[in-house]
């Protein structure tokens, strides 16, 4: 062996490990966070599962069994999980009067208590825009706002969810179709599907999407135990989700969480195939707009102002 | 320290391969990398601000009286008719009143008591058109002035229908005007400004400007 010979004696040898050593101990300290991000626990039997729309009702059932077992383990809770079908003759459509509403957050907290939302870190499927009165120009809310009261004189408010379109960019783009459009009008995501690509989210003009960037923790006493398999069911890590017009209970005829709570009455919701519905008698009554027009996602979410309405009768007693 | 000294020794190059001391640096200068592009940062948790779930009740904002209606007088209840049998008022001018004092008459030109009130049967109301009625069907009483939100009403398109969006599938409750207006002194706005619970920690949730929340 000569001296120009590449040699490794000990000394070296022993520098060389130390700095590798000491490189690879800030290497994993600055990776660490990478450790937020593992899915160890899914199952062969997630991991085999049929898509959706392919699953018999057995295959379902068995799904739902194995989602509730994973529930109980989780949260001390027997949820009882249902897949609710859409119904025949119904398209669902949520109409809001900004001239109603107060901007006071009780349909975004109500969201999150009834569809089983982290609530740390915290996911809220509504939010609440405050814009100048006068202008209508999303771009000028800010759903900061914090206020010991609301409303504030100067200005009005614009809730805003997933806006359920008929033409939706988000189905669009899912390169897996973990996300599609019911024939009740209703865009689902399937959890289970979902790789968490995040292109849905990005594709939604709403902003309308949620992603589960971390495990989402919800405290056992929280937990709402009436769940569907397109709904509420608890969520995990690396997937998406949204407002789905709470369909485990508009798919059994009954009104949104958001709509029970409001405390103006801004909130309808209902069949807009069913003439007599308050839905239709709005759309036809009132001037109703939709967001974003102009990017043609046809949503099924409408906006109305109520004009000012005089009594008829001005009385002075009898 | 250690690698400053070893690259120093740069000697022990290996063609084509790194060398032995240089894998520190490398590992040292990927983690530094990693660190400043913050592109492995951890992801900030925040919870929900705690507040008072009550104000999820989905129950009306008003009381209501039922028929015949009552009020709690020294823990009693009492119809209305109890007292106002023994009592008979000469006057229908606005004045200061002895009793019910917890009124405040603050609606247009409604000043007079028997604009609403059935004068000789205390227990009920009167309609504009001068029709006696009991006190749950006041939406008639209000529907004769404020037409057109009778019709929006009678739609839900005005007030709140909770329960079932379905009434084959379940009852619904439609609030009555009561629920939510006091009829005394009906404000515009019609609420009181009440505290809005906290709003969005979402995280990384993408804002109107397209800058993102931490
Ligand atoms: C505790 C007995 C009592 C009860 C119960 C009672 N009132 Fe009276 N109310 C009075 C008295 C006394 C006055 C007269 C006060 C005055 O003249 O200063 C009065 C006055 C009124 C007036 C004002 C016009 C007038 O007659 O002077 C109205 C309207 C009225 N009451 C309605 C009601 C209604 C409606 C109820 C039931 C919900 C009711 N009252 C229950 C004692 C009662
Ligand atoms: C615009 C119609 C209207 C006028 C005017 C009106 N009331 Fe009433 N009042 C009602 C209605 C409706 C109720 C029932 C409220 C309820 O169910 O909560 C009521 C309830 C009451 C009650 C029982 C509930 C309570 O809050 O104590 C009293 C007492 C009363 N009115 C007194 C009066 C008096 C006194 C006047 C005149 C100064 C008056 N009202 C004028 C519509 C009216
Ligand atoms: C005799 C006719 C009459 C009856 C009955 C009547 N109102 Fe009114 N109401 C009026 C008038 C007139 C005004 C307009 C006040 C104004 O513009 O200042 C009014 C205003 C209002 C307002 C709006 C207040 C504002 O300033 O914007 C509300 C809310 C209201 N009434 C609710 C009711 C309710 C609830 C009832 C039934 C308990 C009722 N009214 C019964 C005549 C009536
Ligand atoms: C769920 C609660 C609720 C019920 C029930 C309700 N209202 Fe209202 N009402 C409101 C709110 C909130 C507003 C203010 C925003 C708006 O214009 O819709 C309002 C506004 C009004 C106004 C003023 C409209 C204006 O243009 O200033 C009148 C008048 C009125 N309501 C009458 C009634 C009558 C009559 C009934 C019963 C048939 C009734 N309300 C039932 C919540 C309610």
């Amino acid at each position: 062996m000569s001296s120009s010979e590449p040699k490794l004696d000990r000394r070296s040898f022993f520098r060389a490990s130390l700095g590798a050593v000491g490189g690879l101990a800030a290497l994993a300290a600055a990776l660490e966070p990478l450790k937020d991000f593992d899915r160890s626990d899914l199952t062969l039997d997630q991991f085999l599962q049929k898509h959706y729309k392919e699953m018999s009702a057995e295959d379902m059932q068995k799904v739902l069994d194995r989602i509730e077992k994973e529930v109980e383990k989780r949260y001390d809770v027997r949820p009882e999980i249902k897949d609710v079908k859409p119904r025949d003759g119904v398209e669902f459509v949520y109409a809001l009067n900004l001239g109603a509403c107060i901007g006071c957050r009780r349909c975004v907290h109500a969201c999150v208590a009834e569809n089983n939302q982290s609530r740390d870190p915290e996911i809220q499927y509504i939010r609440v825009l405050e814009m100048p009165r006068g202008s209508i120009d999303i771009e000028e809310g800010n759903h900061h706002y914090e206020r010991p009261k609301v409303p504030s004189p100067d200005h009005f408010y614009m809730p805003i969810q997933c806006q359920q379109c008929e033409n939706p960019p988000c189905v669009k783009v899912c390169p897996v179709e973990a996300t599609w459009q019911e024939p009740d009008g209703l865009t689902v995501i399937d959890y289970d599907w979902c790789i968490g690509c995040r292109y849905c989210e990005a594709a939604c003009p709403y902003w309308a999407r949620r992603f589960n960037f971390t495990e989402p923790s919800i405290p056992k006493d929280d937990l709402n135990p009436n769940m569907s398999y397109l709904s509420n069911r608890p969520r995990k890590q690396g997937v998406m989700e949204k407002c789905h017009f709470c369909l485990h209970r508009t798919r059994e005829g009954r009104m949104p969480a958001c709509l029970e709570v409001c405390p103006v009455g801004a909130r309808k919701f209902g069949n807009i195939r069913d003439p007599e519905s308050e839905v239709s008698k709005i759309l036809k009554n009132k001037h109703v707009f939709v967001l974003k027009q102009e990017v043609g996602t046809h949503p099924r979410f409408f906006y109305y102002f109520d004009e000012d309405y005089g009594p008829a009768i001005h009385g002075e007693g009898r | 320290m250690s690698q400053r000294k070893t690259s120093r020794n740069g000697s022990h190059a290996t063609p084509g391969w790194v060398p032995g001391w240089a894998l520190g640096p490398i590992l040292f200068a990927l983690a530094v990398w990693l660190h400043a592009s913050g592109l492995l940062t951890p992801i900030p948790h925040a919870a929900t601000p705690p507040f008072d779930h009550a104000a999820l009740s989905t129950a009306p904002r008003r009381q209501i009286l039922g028929d015949p209606p009552t009020l709690k007088i020294n823990d009693f209840d009492r119809t209305c008719m109890d007292c106002h049998k023994i009592f008979k008022t000469p006057t229908d001018k606005p004045r200061p009143l002895n009793q019910h004092k917890n009124i405040h008459m603050d609606h247009g030109p409604n000043v007079k008591c028997s604009t609403c009130h059935d004068w000789d049967d205390r227990n009920r109301l009167v309609r504009p058109d001068g029709v006696s009625i009991p006190f749950t069907k006041v939406v008639d009483q209000c529907g004769q002035c404020h037409v057109r939100i009778r019709y929006d009403w009678g739609y839900g398109i005005h007030g709140r229908t909770n329960g079932y969006w379905d009434p084959k599938s379940g009852p619904q409750e439609r609030r009555i005007c009561t629920e939510c207006h006091d009829p005394h002194n009906p404000k515009s706005p019609a609420m009181d400004p009440i505290s809005p619970l906290p709003g969005p920690h979402t995280l990384r949730l993408t804002n109107p400007h397209g800058e993102h929340d931490q």
